[in-house]
């Protein structure tokens, strides 16, 4: 049983065991406070606390022996033997047995202390490789997932300062050591996170003086005693105002190793010497790398799934080392995870961890024999680079992070072979938790926690942001935020504080593509959101389908696009973020001209795809339609808007998504107008009234049906004259003016006598049944329901055929039916009874 | 099982209904096959009920009508659920449905205010998306439904909740009945009766105008800051009370509703003309029957605030009949700024 409480508590039943932690998080409490505290005894007043600081309940004794209690059973399932007598009740409470081989902070002091006394002896090697460990041990703050109780918070400030007296051990083994260069960037990093900790200033201004960047090391005292003076009203120390004056002189001592101080052990000697050759061949072959990685990031939050698989992938197999190619789509957290897999995989390579950026001219640490090193290639672009690393000897690992797939990269074949890992957004859960991950924000305004990440896009760089929005500005709730983020042509301009810019992000990758690419990205952009297929994405590029699969597919490769099988065959998607960022680039680089014409492909190819209107499965999403229609209004192409409008209403009616209907409909009216289509200002009036009529607002109804009556029989289209009598008849029938209604339904079926109008009959004939119901004549309503059922066979609408057929049926068999079916799927019910009439005949024990 | 009556079957209804305040009850049907075929869905289907909030309801329009009454979401459910359980789910048409538990919440309150409102056509629509997930399947014939509801007022979002329903085959219901009927009769012992006649709580305490709405009895209080108050139904309106001798959902929903705002009103000074329940969730236990007292115990929590800074009042409740709990809520009485 190991425990690990230097980041998010773990316990691990065994060497390969995945990590698990106590669910309850009074539990975690008990057993953090306790590792914390190992080997010594917590009383349980202090127990009690922790766990409720500020009014424990009148049960506490009694709860925390049943939470020691839960505790032990929990230690046992996970490990029956080794948990024996782990917990043991102590006067005046509570202890955990553990040594350094069981607990990482014990671990950690051993390892500190062995560092401690190598640098003392002048054994700088060995002292940055122990102290190197010791920090490497470090996977965020001290029980990261826990609330800080007292107890806690005293150790966590006691235990941050020791990690970072060990990373300044391990920084000034390795200057001594003549790695200078090598710290550069991990010392700014530490200067970032501790801006005002002298040593590592003073550091960092050794390293970039002994690297040739005199300036840069006045600038880095330069901004700490700005901090200083600010926040502090203080000068820097001594020691550092020395160091400054060094460098301002220009002192040579300061640029050996040693600087200037006196070596103390011989191997020192050896590689200190003014000879020129430098240390690394010194300390060679045997130096190890130590720990050069960011810090681990305390925000980071879930992908269990992910880092289990990726740390499965990296433990060395036999035969050869390991080779993952982590990839995805930008701000997917391709980094972060890698830095928090090689955190937490410190043990499986104590020779050192280390990241580099792959566009640095820095050279990477070459493998060497015996050595179980960790390389980080961060953000490949291209194989050259990956290849001069393959193959990794055993027991070393290469980990590459790309946005590429980096497909054709062949490597070993065996336990060696290149692995690839694909990183996808955060499941919901993750994104919720990043999102509260910082404590502001209320976990329990869920709904409005999974809105604000799900218009993220639940891209962890997206929810990174939105979260530290919410932190750095908390008059602003998560609801609040979500409703700015609603607004399309604004949500990149939201997703941006500091250094983190989405927009940017996306910039920065657009830019590394080819010139073609980055045209067929824009033009993606014009897409409604959703999935198409390569059919469409040839449509919208004006191209043949085999240059079409090579433009998605190179946008697949390059992680911007999603691709999936569908049983139809493949399906494309651009991550809706994506999807944005490219509009608005197509929208600032392209000619008006090349942006209509695209529409135009994109419209046609939407609307050959939806097929003929009133199609009840119609092979494309209605929304996707409504973006269309939007879309060709937008670009003046006012037939398509009708058409592709038309072609939704539908789907709309089926779906009663009103806002939709009422939206689409309204602009395909105005595009008609704007071209003076008389006949589609008629069809699209007469479903802008049957909308109305469905959601029972009357006087607009009839607006809409007589301003279509007159546009129908000015164009002389006798159907749609039918069908808007039909529907100002049903209007006369709802308010109980059945001879209006009467008159009406004569005219209409006189309308829609002739030929090839068999859906004005059908229609008439559906309202004079309800008439005729509505006189109280069950028969004759049989008559035209009917009617109805040959008209829909001539139609071939089995919707319609259906309705009729249930009609027919409703009038002969008992029914429960509070009111009538007037159209498929719409009823018109009484107004809401009061109870004591409504149940004024109901079935006591089963009674009709 | 324990259930409370809302009974939710209608009248055998006249062939066109062309009442004045008609409603619209529209099917979005997820597939086409189930609904072409007629065959019975197995899972889940989708509604809107859509319809101009009452004006001239005897109860709902009753009081002060700040706001419109939110039992209009309850009277809803308890109609359409059933409804739509015979005709859309294949539930055999002799099986009883039952409402046995309740909630909703109003997200907007301002969209409820009813002073003020009534732009556009009328006095303004209420529309209704109810998804209904048949649960408990047997023999291809869901038992339950389990009833989401989102409110709209006149396109504003402005609630949500849930109901569950039961249906029960007729046998079983009437042994339901009986065996509730025979454990009342059979523990004299626990009989609870009020001492003397309950005298009527004021209208204006209890958020209705006329003496014919109230439906609780002026409460009682103990040292605990309990409110107990009977239930009442001689000379309560017959809007309110069922002809059968029953206990009708509607009668025991308001009762709850008028218990709340009283105990919210005297015990945290909340005024009961601006008031309506932001939250209630209701479980019904068991049957009841008119013709043996019912009382209700309210308890009111602390004087809070919504997240709007109004004053809240959560209030739990249990009515019992005999003894024995009928139905228990928890309310949130809220009071507008």
């Amino acid at each position: 049983m190991k425990f690990n409480i230097l980041g998010p508590l773990e316990l691990l039943a065994g060497p390969e065991a995945r990590p698990v932690s106590p669910g309850a998080t009074k539990l975690r409490v008990v057993l953090g406070t306790l590792l914390v505290h190992a080997n010594q005894v917590v009383s349980a007043e202090d127990l009690i606390d922790e766990l409720w600081p500020s009014a424990p309940p009148r049960t506490a004794t009694t709860t925390l022996q049943v939470y020691i209690s839960q505790l032990r059973k929990l230690l046992r399932t996970l490990d029956p033997v080794g948990s024996r007598d782990l917990v043991e009740t102590r006067a005046p409470g509570y202890a955990v047995r553990a040594s350094a081989a069981t607990l990482d902070v014990l671990r950690f002091e051993e390892l500190l202390l062995q560092g401690q006394q190598a640098s003392g002896a002048g054994d700088f090697a060995a002292a940055a490789e122990l102290c190197g460990q010791a920090a490497g041990l470090w996977r965020g703050s001290l029980l990261a997932d826990l609330p800080p109780g007292l107890l806690l918070q005293q150790a966590g400030r006691r235990l941050a300062e020791r990690r970072a007296t060990a990373l300044d051990e391990r920084v000034r083994a390795e200057l001594r050591l003549g790695r200078h260069r090598d710290l550069v960037a991990e010392l700014q990093s530490l200067v970032a996170e501790h801006p005002v900790r002298e040593e590592f200033h003073g550091h960092l201004m050794t390293a970039y003086y002994r690297s040739g960047r005199q300036a840069e090391a006045l600038r880095v005292f330069g901004l700490l005693r700005s901090s200083l003076r600010a926040e502090l009203g203080v000068e820097p120390g001594p020691r550092l105002r020395e160091l400054h004056l060094r460098i301002l002189r220009g002192d040579t001592a300061l640029l050996r190793a040693d600087g200037g101080e006196p070596a103390r052990t011989a191997e020192h000697r050896a590689g200190d010497g003014e000879s020129g050759s430098g240390p690394a061949s010194a300390e060679a072959p045997r130096r190890p790398l130590g720990s050069r990685l960011p810090p681990a990031d305390p925000l980071f939050t879930g992908r269990r799934t992910e880092l289990a698989e990726l740390e499965r992938l990296l433990r060395p197999g036999v035969g050869g080392g390991a080779a993952v190619i982590l990839s995805g789509a930008p701000g997917v957290g391709k980094t972060a995870l890698a830095v928090q897999a090689a955190h937490r995989l410190g043990d499986l390579f104590p020779d050192g961890r280390v990241l580099v950026p792959a566009e640095s001219a820095a050279p990477a640490p070459g493998w060497q024999a015996e050595r179980r090193v960790l390389l980080i290639l961060d953000g490949a672009a291209g194989p050259g680079r990956i290849r001069s690393l393959l193959p990794v000897p055993p027991g070393s690992a290469l980990l590459v992070t790309s946005r590429r797939r980096l497909a054709g990269l062949t490597g070993p074949s065996g336990p060696a072979a290149l692995r690839g890992l694909v990183l996808g957004v955060f499941a919901a859960d993750d994104s919720r938790r990043l999102l509260t991950a910082r404590g502001s924000q209320d976990q329990s305004d869920a709904a409005a926690l999974d809105e604000l990440a799900s218009l993220c896009g639940h891209l962890p760089l997206a929810v990174r942001i939105a979260a530290e929005l919410l932190t750095a500005r908390p008059h602003w709730s998560p609801k609040w935020l979500a409703r700015q983020l609603h607004t399309e042509a604004e949500r990149l301009d939201w997703l941006r504080i500091g250094d983190l810019d989405l927009r940017g992000r996306f910039l920065t990758t657009s830019q590394q593509l080819g010139a073609a690419e980055q045209e067929v990205l824009g033009l993606l952009g014009l897409l409604p959101p959703g999935e198409f297929d390569l059919a469409m994405a040839a449509a919208l590029l004006g191209a043949d389908r085999p240059a079409a699969l090579r433009a998605v597919e190179e946008l697949v490769d390059a992680s911007l696009l999603e691709a999936y099988r569908t049983p139809t065959g493949v399906a494309y998607r651009l991550p809706e973020l994506l999807r944005l960022f490219a509009a608005g680039r197509l929208a600032e680089t392209s000619a008006p001209g090349e942006l209509a014409a695209a529409a135009e492909r994109m419209c046609a190819a939407y609307l050959a795809a939806a097929g003929s209107a009133g199609e009840l499965d119609a092979p494309v999403r209605a929304a996707a339609l409504v973006r269309a229609a939007r879309t060709a209004y937008q670009h003046d192409h006012w037939q398509y808007t009708v058409r592709l409008a038309e072609a939704a209403g539908p789907l709309l009616e089926r779906d009663a998504a009103w806002t939709d209907w009422a939206r689409t409909h309204r602009l395909a009216l105005d595009a008609a107008e704007r071209c003076a289509d008389l006949a589609a200002q008629a069809r699209l009036s007469r479903s802008l009234g049957d909308l109305a009529w469905q959601r029972r607002r009357s006087a607009e109804a009839r607006e809409y049906y007589l301003r279509a009556r007159a546009l129908a029989q000015s164009v002389d289209a006798p159907e749609e004259y039918a069908l808007t009598l039909v529907g100002l008849a049903q209007l006369e029938l709802d308010e109980g003016r059945l001879s209006a209604a009467a008159e009406l339904l004569g005219a209409a079926l006189t309308a829609a006598a002739g030929p090839g109008h068999s859906r004005g009959r059908y229609e008439a004939n559906r309202v004079l049944a309800l008439l005729a119901l509505a006189h109280d004549a069950p028969s004759a309503a049989a008559g035209h329901f009917a009617e109805c059922l040959d008209l829909a066979g001539i139609l071939r609408d089995r919707r319609l055929e259906a309705y009729a057929r249930r009609s027919l049926r409703s009038l002969t068999g008992p029914t429960a039916a509070p009111g009538v079916e007037l159209r498929p799927g719409v009823w018109r019910l009484p107004p809401s009874r009061p109870a004591g009439t409504a149940t004024a005949a109901s079935r006591r024990g089963g009674q009709r | 099982m324990t259930v409370q009556h809302i009974q939710t079957t209608p009248v055998r209804p006249p062939h066109y209904p062309h009442d004045e305040g008609a409603r619209h009850l529209i099917h979005c049907p997820s597939s086409w096959e189930h609904y072409l075929l007629d065959a019975p869905s197995l899972g889940e289907e989708h509604f809107v009920l859509v319809g101009d909030l009452p004006v001239r309801h005897p109860l709902f329009n009753d009081g002060p009508g700040y706001f419109h009454d939110a039992q209009l979401a309850t009277e809803a459910v308890t109609e359409i659920g059933a409804f739509v359980g015979h005709h859309y789910f294949g539930i055999p048409e002799d099986r009883t449905g039952l409402i046995h538990r309740f909630s909703l919440e109003l997200t907007e309150l301002s969209a409820w205010r009813a002073l003020g409102s009534g732009a556009g056509e009328g006095a303004g629509r209420i529309a209704t998306e109810i998804t209904a997930v048949p649960a408990n399947i047997m023999n291809e014939v869901p038992r339950c439904l389990e009833l989401r509801l989102e409110l709209r007022i006149d396109d504003v979002p402005c609630g949500r909740g849930s109901a569950g329903l039961i249906f029960l085959m007729p046998k079983l219901y009437r042994k339901h009945l009986e065996t509730s009927r025979r454990v009342l009769r059979e523990t004299p012992e626990l009989a609870d009766r009020p001492d003397g006649h309950p005298h009527p709580a004021r209208p204006a305490e209890v958020g209705r105008g006329r003496a014919d709405n109230v439906v609780v009895s002026e409460p009682a209080t103990d040292a605990r800051g309990r409110y107990s108050t009977w239930l009442l139904s001689e000379g309560v309106s017959p809007v309110v009370v069922g002809l059968q001798g029953e206990l009708t959902g509607l009668h025991l929903l308001e009762a709850l509703r008028q218990s709340a705002v009283l105990a919210a009103g005297r015990s945290a000074g909340l005024d009961p003309g601006r008031c309506t329940l932001a939250a209630s969730e209701v479980d019904f236990r068991a049957q009841a029957s008119l013709d043996l007292p019912l009382r209700c115990i309210a308890v009111p929590g602390p004087r809070g605030h919504d997240g709007h800074g109004r004053p809240a009042v959560p209030v739990t409740l249990t009515v019992t009949q005999h003894r024995r709990a009928v139905a228990e809520a928890r309310l949130t009485v809220v009071q507008d700024l």
